[in-house]
């Protein structure tokens, strides 16, 4: 190689490694920017649930007006959206992402036995969904279930969604598990039934919203 | 950060891409100053042969253009080979040869007419009859402009050079397909000019590549079996270590295929015809050839693979969204009227390093194709065929190659093919 261009080789190698390592920055700095983002907002869900459970527990005697914020509910919904994406950006594997997961998923068992509790207690009627999946690739039909569920959201926003993945290593979330006898993803417990595999959208509101004729008989 | 093999592919190649961009605009713009063509210590005679196989609709035009070649007249011969057409270009060619004579400019003027054997074996014949220091050949389907062998010949005042390239053009593109090669060939003049700076051109175009006739005399004519007896010439004038050179602003327009069969024809001619012969000179991928043999013949390699490789993983990543979406949309029962409502948050923008890779390979394209136009003095604007060109021609172009690979690994066979026009 002549000489002269010897330094123009070097000189494009480096700059090339300069773009790309000042990319690879800023693409890390977002993603922690959003990281944050996320943690914040589970702060501030933390705080409120809090909040809703003292409220529920000093009005002893007639509670029940205050206890369902559905705009908490919505937002949680919308941390879970959040934290999907941010897993699809950094990996499954990512320990920030973990860490927050599992933080959310205990966000969503306080606040499912939040209104359990209103619904036992207060004559409330809630639609609860609790959904377990799996991204570690052994789910095939999980895309799809998501997708159905996130139909389901946007169509009635005063459902309440609970997503779960069963690769969480937490104690709570495998209490819940071993209650609904999870044994492979995807399973749905819509208003405490338990439905094992892909259900369809027209399933999940059958469930939901009562039954059309014939379809009761194998109701368990 | 967890990486994926198809991450893997993407990263790769847009790192090689911006290394290769930034060295060309490196050397590009060191050498500017030499952009300027050097004025001829000698104006040798100039020997134009222009082979034609059923063109009477351009040649009148092609031949015309050489007449007004701002050359001196009597340092001008031009020598048509008729290669057995069956329409009327053999009389068109007599015609012009009378009125030539008639008009006593001191050009000579010349046609023969053979049986069809094909483009190498015309060149080859015109070869036998040229009596000029240096010979080039014009397509009976390009046009020349005046000043584009004034500007090439002053090249040859270095010995080593063996031949010149012009800067070559669509002539007149119609229709998005005859556009996106006008991009293309946009994107060849500056290249051409780089590959010129690295000493590492690899093809010299059939139209108006002047060559130096001793060459010939020295090393035989055209390889006339060869399908690209173009890229074979260039990479024998490399492989004996002489020199081509590049004159950015010698502009040479020719007809673009207008439809996609012609166009594919073309290039399965074109890249199997690079692949055979770049084999057969397999040689030149060594330190002798420095910057040819060590990066610009392995970077085309490079490119094309990762060209290659990234159309099949996106192709397959396609087939597998569309299955997804369409066993979701099945799984909703196609009410997608809930998903009507857009909701836009910037969190769920994607802002990762191969986005900016994006912007600054869009910018770098623009760049370029200005430099080309600026340089090769081309007026008009871009538009929208330069946006077409960025979004699928590097598809399409990986497609040729998947083509001319798949042809060359079970020995199909390819001849010229006839232009439709």
């Amino acid at each position: 190689m002549a000489s002269s261009n010897l330094s123009k080789y070097i000189a494009a190698f480096s700059i090339t490694t300069l773009i790309f390592i000042v990319g690879i920055l800023i693409g890390n700095a977002i993603s922690s920017a959003k990281m944050e983002a996320i943690d914040a907002l589970q702060q501030d869900i933390t705080v409120r649930t809090i909040g809703s459970e003292m409220q529920y527990l000093l009005l002893a005697e007639h509670p029940c007006q205050d206890i369902h914020s559905s705009e908490l509910s919505q937002e949680l919904f919308e941390i879970g959206s959040k934290l999907a994406h941010m897993e699809q950006t950094l990996g499954s594997q990512d320990e920030n992402v973990i860490n927050l997961k599992r933080y959310y998923s205990l966000l969503e068992i306080r606040h499912w036995l939040l209104l359990k509790k209103a619904q036992q207690e207060c004559n409330a009627t809630y639609s609860l969904i609790l959904y377990f999946y799996s991204n570690r690739g052994d789910c095939d039909a999980c895309k799809q279930q998501g997708y159905v569920l996130n139909t389901i959201h946007r169509k009635y926003p005063d459902v309440n969604i609970y997503s779960f993945d069963v690769n969480i290593p937490d104690t709570v979330l495998a209490t819940i598990k071993q209650i609904y006898n999870i044994t492979a993803p995807p399973t749905i417990v819509v208003n405490g039934k338990k439905m094992e595999g892909l259900v369809n959208k027209d399933e999940v509101e059958q469930e939901l919203f009562g039954v059309e004729e014939g379809e009761k008989e194998n109701d368990d | 950060m967890a990486i994926t093999l198809g991450e893997l592919l993407l990263y790769s190649t847009s790192y090689f891409g911006l290394f290769t961009a930034t060295l060309f605009f490196l050397m590009f713009f060191e050498k500017k100053q030499k952009l300027q063509n050097p004025l001829p210590n000698d104006i040798g005679k100039v020997t134009i042969a222009v082979p034609a196989y059923n063109e009477e609709k351009t040649i009148k035009k092609t031949l015309l253009s050489l007449l007004r070649l701002d050359y001196p007249k009597n340092k001008l011969e031009i020598i048509v080979v008729d290669d057995g057409s069956t329409d009327k270009t053999y009389l068109i060619a007599k015609q012009m040869e009378k009125d030539v004579r008639a008009a006593r400019t001191g050009i000579a003027f010349k046609v023969i007419t053979k049986e069809n054997t094909g483009k190498g074996d015309s060149l080859n014949a015109a070869l036998a009859h040229a009596t000029g220091s240096f010979f080039g050949a014009l397509d009976a389907d390009s046009m020349v402009e005046p000043d584009a062998l004034q500007k090439i010949i002053g090249y040859f005042n270095d010995a080593r050079v063996m031949a010149v390239t012009p800067s070559l053009k669509i002539y007149q593109p119609k229709g998005m397909l005859q556009r996106i090669q006008s991009i293309e060939y946009l994107l060849g003049i500056y290249l051409r000019k780089v590959f010129a700076y690295f000493d590492a051109i690899h093809v010299t175009p059939g139209p108006f590549t002047i060559y130096r006739k001793q060459f010939f005399d020295k090393y035989g004519g055209y390889d006339a079996g060869n399908i690209t007896e173009d890229i074979e010439i260039a990479l024998r004038i490399q492989s004996n270590q002489y020199r081509i050179e590049n004159a950015i602003d010698a502009v040479v327009w020719t007809i673009g295929p207008a439809t996609m069969a012609a166009l594919n024809t073309q290039r399965r001619r074109w890249y199997l015809g690079f692949l055979n012969n770049v084999i057969t000179y397999r040689r030149l991928f060594s330190k002798k050839h420095h910057d040819l043999g060590l990066f610009i013949l392995p970077g085309a390699f490079i490119s094309v693979g990762l060209a290659v490789l990234l159309l099949l993983y996106l192709a397959i990543k396609m087939i597998q969204d569309a299955g997804d979406f369409i066993r979701n949309l099945v799984a909703i029962n196609f009410d997608i009227l809930p998903w009507l409502k857009l909701k836009i948050d910037l969190f769920f923008f994607n802002m990762n390093p191969l986005f900016f890779l994006a912007i600054i390979g869009l910018a770098t394209g623009i760049v370029i194709i200005h430099l080309a136009k600026k340089y090769s003095r081309e007026a008009g604007t871009i538009k929208t065929a330069y946006l077409m060109y960025l979004v699928v021609y590097w598809a399409i172009f990986a497609y040729w190659w998947l083509i001319a690979g798949y042809c060359k690994a079970c020995g199909k066979q390819v001849r010229w093919g006839k232009q439709i026009r």
